[in-house]
Order: C-alpha cells, then structure tokens, then sequence
C-alpha cells in the first residue's frame, strides 16, 4: 500500500496558504514548511515495558522568508488566528532585524533562491501491517524475544524494541506545492551481561520499510548477538597500531558517512570549513571505492521524496571510482556556491535551522568475498559494533568507534577479540588503501547523525564487506 | 491545554495521568566569518501526556503507561482517540505498580525576558573577538531561550517555573605556513557574564594556533595522560549514570549504596554532590518532570556511594524515599595542583575530536585533536592519535586538581592525571 498522507496536513493547508498570501506582500519571498511526523514506540524487556510515541515526532511550522538580501525564519506549533500569526511572525523578525542591523551586523550577501516548480503528492510502498498494529501482539512478540535473550547462560537483562514511525511533510510557496508520506521501522535487541564487576552489552538493530513482522528477525540474531557479546568480557586493548582491518557493512557505512559524508557537505564549503572544496575531481580513494549519498536509490530510514528546503531529493555519486566526484547541498549553501541542489537541506524538526545533511551513505560493492579477505590478511583485525563517529573535514580527520576487533593471524580468525577499538586516521589515505569490496550491500538506518554535536537527523549508512588499511587504538 | 486535557482525561474516565508542557520562546542568529548568514524565532509549546492504567492478574498489582505528545493543533476528537488508544495500550504494560508523586503545588514563574537584547548582547561580544594575521573566527551560532514550563499529575502535584537556557557554538580557525586547522568549542549557559564566555572563547584561540605548529602524537603503551577541558564533565558523569536509579534497576549499573569505588592510598577519592542550583547553568529546573523538588545531596563521598538519584517510579521499584533529580553537580577537586601534575613526563590532552565515555561499561576514549607532550624538559603540540582506557581501571591510581573549573551544569576538577595509559600514534 501507499503510505498514508497526513489528513492534518491536508486540513491545514487553507490556513497555510492563508498566511502566505498575508505575508508575501511584505517580503521578496515566503515558503513554510509543515510537519507532521508520528508513530509508536514499543520496548520490552525482563523488568519493565513501555509505549509511548516516535521520539523524533514533531507537528509545526517554519517559515522562512527573504527581505534585504537576507533570510530568516519563524518557527511555531500552533496556527489559530492566522491574521494575528501573521503579524506577529513579522513584527518579530522586523524587530530582530533591526536591532543587528542597528548594530551594525554586516550580512553574507545571500542571493534570492530561484526556486524550481515543483507541484505533487508523493508516498513511498510500505506493508500494510505498518498502519495495522496490535499494541498487544506486539509486545507480546518483543517479550518473547526478551525471554529468549535471558534463557541464555550469563545474560542478566535482553531488551527488545520495535519503533513504527510515519513522515508527512508539506512545503509550500510561489513555485512549489508538495506533499510527501513516509513510513519506516526500526527496532533493536540489547543484551546485557555482568561478570565479576564488568558489565557488557551488545545490541542487533534492524531498519527498513517494515512492519513488526521485522521483530521476527531478532530471532535469528539471538546466537550471534549472545556470542558476539560473551567474548568480550576479559578482552584486553588492542595494542595501538595500523593494521589491514575488515569492515562489515555497518563498519563500512561508519566510515563512508564520516569520511566523505561530512566532508562534502557544502554548506562547509560556504564557510570553508572542507577541505575537499579545494580537491573537487582529484583522487581521493583506491580505484574500487565508488561512494554515493541519496534520499532516492535506498529503502531506508532517510529515503525521502523532497527535502525541508522543498527541493527534490536525488542520488549523488561522491566517489566516482576513487575521484571527489561531487557534493551535497543545500538550497541557500546552493544559491551562495552557484551551484544545484542536491536535495540534502535538512531540518532536525522544524524548530531548527536547515542545514546540508547526509540521507542514505554508503559504498557500491564490488566482488571480493569475506573468505579471500580474511585470507589475504597476515596479521589485521574484522572489527565490528559500530558505536559512534567524528569527522574533521578541514583536516581530513576521522574517529570510528566499535565495540570489537576480531583477530586475523596468516590468514585466519584466531579467535581473539579485542574491546573497545578506535579507529582514527587520514581520510584519503583510508580510503587510498581500500583493496577488495564485497558483493552484498546492508544498509543501517537506527543511527542519528548530529552537525557537530547537535541537529540530530535520521540517517542510514552502510555499504559491503570491505578491506583497508587503518590504525587502531 | 492543560485544563482541557484534564477536562477530556475525565470525560474518558482516566483517572491516573501526569502532564508536563512547556513552552520555549527563543533567538537565533548565525554567523559566518563575521558576517549574518540568518537570524531566526521561535515560540513553541509541548505537551506531554502520560496516562496510567491500573489493573491486577491474580494477587499481583500492575501500573501499565502510555505517553505522547499532544498537539495544541489537535481537534478535542483528536485527542479522546489518542486516549482512548493511550489507556488501551497501556492495559498490556505489566510493570509494577508505584504510586505517583504528590503534593507539590509551586508558582515559581518570572518574568519574560528581552531575548532580541539579550541575543544582540551576545552577538557584539562575540563580534568584538578581533581576527590576527595567523587566527580568526570561522562561524558561531547563538541561542538564547526562555523556557516556561508547568508539571501536574493527578495526585495534585502542580508546579511552574521559567528557566533561561543560552548556547553558542564557535569554530576558530587559525594558518601556518598555509596550512589551515580549526577547533570547535561549544558552551552552554545562563545568567552569565559574556566576559567569562568570550575568556573561554580566546583560550581556543590560543589552543588553535598552537595547533598549526602541532606534530603527530608519538606511540606510548603506558603514559601519563593528564586531561583537561570540557570532556572531564563526560567523565565523572560515568558516576552518575551508575547511580541512577534507573540504570541501576534496568541492570545496567551493578551499584549500590556502600560500593566503595577507590581504596588504597594512591588515588585522590571522588566526592560528587547534586545540586539544585549552580550560578550560570543552564539546568537550574527546581523540580523534576515528576514533579519532585530538586535539593542538594552528596552522591559519593571520599569513593563511596552514598545516595542513588534519578526518577520517581525506578526508585519507588527500589524501594528508595526521598530520591531527587541531580541537575548539577560538583565535583570535589583533587589534591595535586596543575604544577605538581606538570611535574614529569605527561601527555596532556586538551582537545579531543569527540571523547567517549560509556555509561556502562566505562569504556573511554577519543582521537587526538591537540595535546601536549612533555618529555620532562620540554614541551610540544601534537595532534592525531588516541587514547584507549577503562575508567574503573584507572580509578586506583587517579589523580585531580585542587583547581576546580564550570562547565554548564558541573563543576569539576580543571584537570585529571590518568597513569599507565596507552596511547595510539606514530
């Protein structure tokens, strides 16, 4: 089925246009953005249960307008008297613009967006299960895989948890009358293990367009989960070094997402922030390495039909066989390079400002298996239990962190691990060194990704098996 | 919203609820270079619900929940469904019944601020860092919000307040030899001088220039690592993830009251203490979203839990009385000064890329972004590598500074001396 279109929005819109139509007059241009964003979050685990809605569920507007080579916004969640709505949005940033222009405030000469018109209603295939859910059976099913967590040796505590979230947005102005519905779902399983004073965790998260029939594939996960997770305890610090390291596919989109993911977001370029604004077209990765970012292409968390700047999503190659291929834009970062956007300007909510934002990054696989990988390696590590990441695209810098480091020794796993691994090093020399990929790509989408240390989005990551060289920590 | 959620909790014939909404009104302006990229308003309201469902299966008592957000643009039909789905949800939620917090009734609002003032106010301090030939600021972000906020619960807990709550983001560039670097500093606040911001602000600035002249962090397996800035606030607040109540009840924190974290006589012990109020945090919320005062408390003394906090149903599960939130806390300094630290061979790290500090497992560790390396007589900026450690593996020998320094919401020892660490570089 069609995802459902928001009947709010639709409802709404009057209103919305209404308020345009009091506001153009007074500015070179208006658009607002609408939102309408919900679901159900369900968590089972042994001591306690929870519902509750999508922690990302937000219903507001922004809008944004340009007057005096300059643009601003006015966020807000309710929409009553619209005359009175419209007044105070203006005398608000009237007053706000007055004062930093009293002060002086010199602006960044911002060129008027000419908007490309765009009209239409859009809405991804989704199971119907998605818009049918029995709180019950769903917690019903959650625990069982709880129970079936803690039956094993060792376990004091599994948590199960399966997220149905529905995406309605409208973004309207002169040129541009869209409408889009989403819907995805994502879920995780965390065991938790304590053995003489150490407390060890290890989670299996899920994602895509699912209903919570994807809850059933915890179970398979059970075993691997548990035994990925019991190695740990005792496992000592790698001993600092640059290995040939094995990605998995969650390692993989890490390292994507944060090595030239961030790094080609333009709005950086803007503020010269990137290096890679000065190596468009240059080599930058191993010949195999082909790397793209896109709203369109994917079935994940971050696939979309149009952005929070109403600008059509797309897929973008950033990596064209080892060439710095192409960035990510946002509109106004768009208007101010002269260049088009990529339809990556996106918003945390629409409280917050819109900024170049990564959507669905990952690596194109190739043909290299996991066994001649492994067997290629004389002494280097699989590392996996992607936890956290931080880029430095000024300096080409990048940190991966995982939970584990399996080791490899003359081309076989020893059956040592190693806990936690920092991954750091010099982007293109990373990617420089990628050897072999794999044929499968798995894309992640439970993860968040901040601008910095705030604005957090959805993203998804992910790519194939693949081999480089790194250093670990 | 409040009153006519009440009304239509009652029209269903929902009896157990609590409601907290708060309403933000904010200021935003962002710059690049020095120069307005966009300036920014907002005035919003959240409300959330959470509605309880009591019911029994055999002799055992259940207190089942739901909770969401509802839209001030909800029609009153809207919302009777959302609780009637919220109730019936809630009715398959077997958690243990504890009975709600009660009997708070407080007016502690004030006043609306002038946030275009105090906006513009940030913004000259900001625009008065002057640029030099070698360092200048690349962008900054501001945020100045006033936050209204109103806790009620069916038990007659119904108090209100107003918080202040600023934020600027900065990024510092600074060239050498036409190699170009930046370093991010972030601080959040309230009520503060900006004089005290924009010293935090020129110390980055000298950080970054320094940095320009840094070479890779050489490779060292057992290292005396000293940190210093913001991230020591990540690291005792592994403390108090561990004692909360709702770690320590979901099994992730093994911790109890007594557990006696540092013995021996080759560490400084920790002391924390919760407090209701710190002069120019940002966290200064006299009550928690419960509804339960906050107040002043020690958490642990000399290396020994002496007090769990956290939230009202995972400490009733615990059997605690009189839990309160810990919205800030102070962290006792040490008994070495930054000289005595200074006094051998040390890595000092000021500035990592991004510091991790596992909440369970204690697990910490960041790349590089600039440190300090002192061979005993000399001292050079290095930058790239990282470092790798487990903080209950360090807690026997680790050591802090008399000196004590805020960030935000915590005041914490200026600086922390780890031994024996081992150090990922060149």
């Amino acid at each position: 089925m069609k995802a459902k279109q928001s009947d709010y929005l639709r409802s709404v819109k009057p209103k919305l246009n209404q308020l345009l139509a009091l506001l153009q007059p007074r500015y070179e241009y208006v658009s607002v953005l609408a939102t309408d964003v919900n679901g159900r979050a369900f968590s089972v685990s042994q001591r306690q249960t929870a519902i509750r809605d999508y922690q990302f569920g937000e219903r507001g507007f922004v809008v944004r307008v340009y007057i005096d080579g300059g643009y601003s916004e006015y966020s807000f969640n309710d929409i009553d008297d619209v005359p009175a709505l419209a007044a105070e949005i203006a005398d608000t940033l009237a007053l706000q613009k007055a004062a930093l222009d009293g002060a002086g405030i010199v602006k960044l000469p911002t060129p008027l967006v000419k908007e490309h018109p765009d009209r239409g209603e859009f809405a991804t295939e989704v199971p119907d299960t998605m818009y049918d859910i029995d709180a019950g059976q769903v917690i019903a099913k959650l625990k069982e895989v709880s129970d079936r967590g803690v039956a094993k040796d060792g376990i004091i505590e599994c948590q199960a948890t399966y997220t149905v979230s529905f995406v309605n947005k409208m973004f309207l102005s002169a040129d541009k009358d869209l409408l889009q519905a989403y819907a995805y779902g994502t879920g995780a399983m965390v065991m938790l293990a304590a053995k003489d004073g150490e407390t060890r965790y290890n989670y299996c998260p899920l994602s895509g367009w699912f209903g919570p029939e994807m809850i059933d594939r915890f179970g398979e996960a059970i075993d691997r989960t548990y035994d990925d997770l019991m190695v740990l305890f005792g496992a000592p610090n790698i001993i600092p070094g640059e290995y040939d390291v094995i990605c998995p596919p969650e390692a993989s989109g890490l390292i994507a997402h944060e090595a030239f993911g961030h790094g080609v977001e333009m709005d950086m370029f803007v503020k010269d922030r990137a290096i890679a604004k000065d190596h468009m077209g240059e080599k930058v990765a191993s010949d195999i390495t082909v790397m793209y970012d896109g709203p369109q292409g994917q079935q994940q968390t971050a696939s979309y039909f149009f952005d929070d700047e109403g600008t059509m999503g797309g897929k973008t190659m950033i990596i064209d066989h080892g060439t710095l291929a192409k960035g990510m834009c946002d509109a106004l970062s768009a208007a101010r390079l002269g260049v088009e956007p990529t339809g990556n300007g996106r918003r945390e909510t629409f409280e917050r400002k819109a900024y170049t934002r990564m959507s669905n990054t990952y690596f194109q696989p190739c043909g290299d298996s996991l066994d001649a990988m492994i067997k290629s390696i004389k002494h280097g590590y699989i590392i996996d239990g992607a936890q956290s990441g931080m880029e430095d695209p000024k300096h080409w810098g990048i940190q991966c962190v995982y939970s584990r480091a399996k080791e490899i020794v003359d081309g076989r796993l020893t059956g040592r691990v190693f806990t936690p691994v920092f991954m750091t090093g010099y982007v293109p020399d990373m990617l420089k060194s990628i050897s072999m990929i794999g044929p499968d790509i798995d894309l992640s989408g439970n993860g968040y990704c901040g601008k910095g240390y705030k604005e957090w989005v959805v993203v998804s990551t992910g790519g194939p098996y693949m081999k480089a060289k790194a250093r670990l920590g | 919203m409040i009153e006519r959620l009440q009304k239509l909790l009652q029209e269903c014939s929902i009896n157990d609820y609590s409601i907290s909404e708060r309403r933000t009104v904010s200021r935003e302006a962002f710059f690049v270079r020095q120069r307005l990229d966009q300036h920014r308003a907002k005035d919003v309201t959240h409300t959330r619900l959470t509605v309880y469902n009591d019911f029994a299966i055999g002799d055992k008592r259940f207190r089942g929940s739901a909770s969401q957000e509802i839209y001030p643009t909800e029609s009153d039909a809207q919302i009777m469904t959302d609780l009637r789905q919220m109730s019936f949800g809630a009715s398959f939620v077997r958690n243990p019944w504890y009975p709600l917090a009660d009997g708070q009734h407080a007016r502690l609002a004030g006043a609306p601020a002038d946030l275009t003032a105090a906006l513009l106010t940030a913004v000259q301090a900001i625009q008065g860092i002057p640029d030099t030939a070698t360092e200048k600021v690349n962008s900054y972000e501001i945020f100045v919000k006033q936050n209204h906020e109103r806790i009620v619960n069916s038990q007659g807990v119904d108090v209100a307040f107003d918080s202040m709550d600023e934020m600027i983001e900065i990024v510092i560039n600074a060239i050498a030899d036409g190699h170009e670097i930046e370093l991010y500093h972030n601080v959040r606040f309230a009520d503060q001088p900006l004089d005290t911001i924009t010293a935090g602000i020129r110390e980055v600035i000298a950080q970054a220039k320094d940095r320009t002249r840094a070479v890779p962090t050489r490779q060292d397996e057992h290292a005396n690592v000293i940190l210093r800035g913001d991230d020591i606030r990540e690291l005792f607040g592994y403390f108090m993830s561990q004692t909360n109540v709702s770690s320590i009840y979901m099994h992730a924190s093994q911790a109890k009251i007594g557990d006696v974290l540092q013995d021996g006589a080759g560490c400084d012990r920790i002391t924390i203490q919760a407090r209701a109020r710190l002069d120019g945090s940002a966290k200064n919320i006299p009550y928690s979203p419960d509804g339960v005062p906050a107040s002043d408390f020690t958490v642990i003394q000399d290396g020994v839990i002496k007090a769990l906090w956290g939230d009202w149903q995972h400490a009733c599960y615990l059997g605690l009385d009189g839990i309160a939130p810990a919205n800030n806390i102070v962290v006792s300094g040490g008994s070495l000064t930054l000289d005595q630290m200074h006094a051998g061979p040390y890595l000092e790290i000021v500035k990592f890329s991004n510091f991790q500090m596992n909440s369970i497992t204690g697990d910490a560790g960041g790349e590089i972004r600039l440190a300090y390396w002192h061979d005993g007589v000399n001292t050079v900026p290095v930058t790239g590598g990282s470092i790798t450690f487990n903080i209950r593996k360090v807690l026997p020998s680790l050591r802090m500074s008399t000196q004590t320094r805020q960030v935000n919401d915590a005041l914490v020892p200026e600086a922390v001396l780890l031994s024996d660490i081992a150090v990922s570089g060149k």
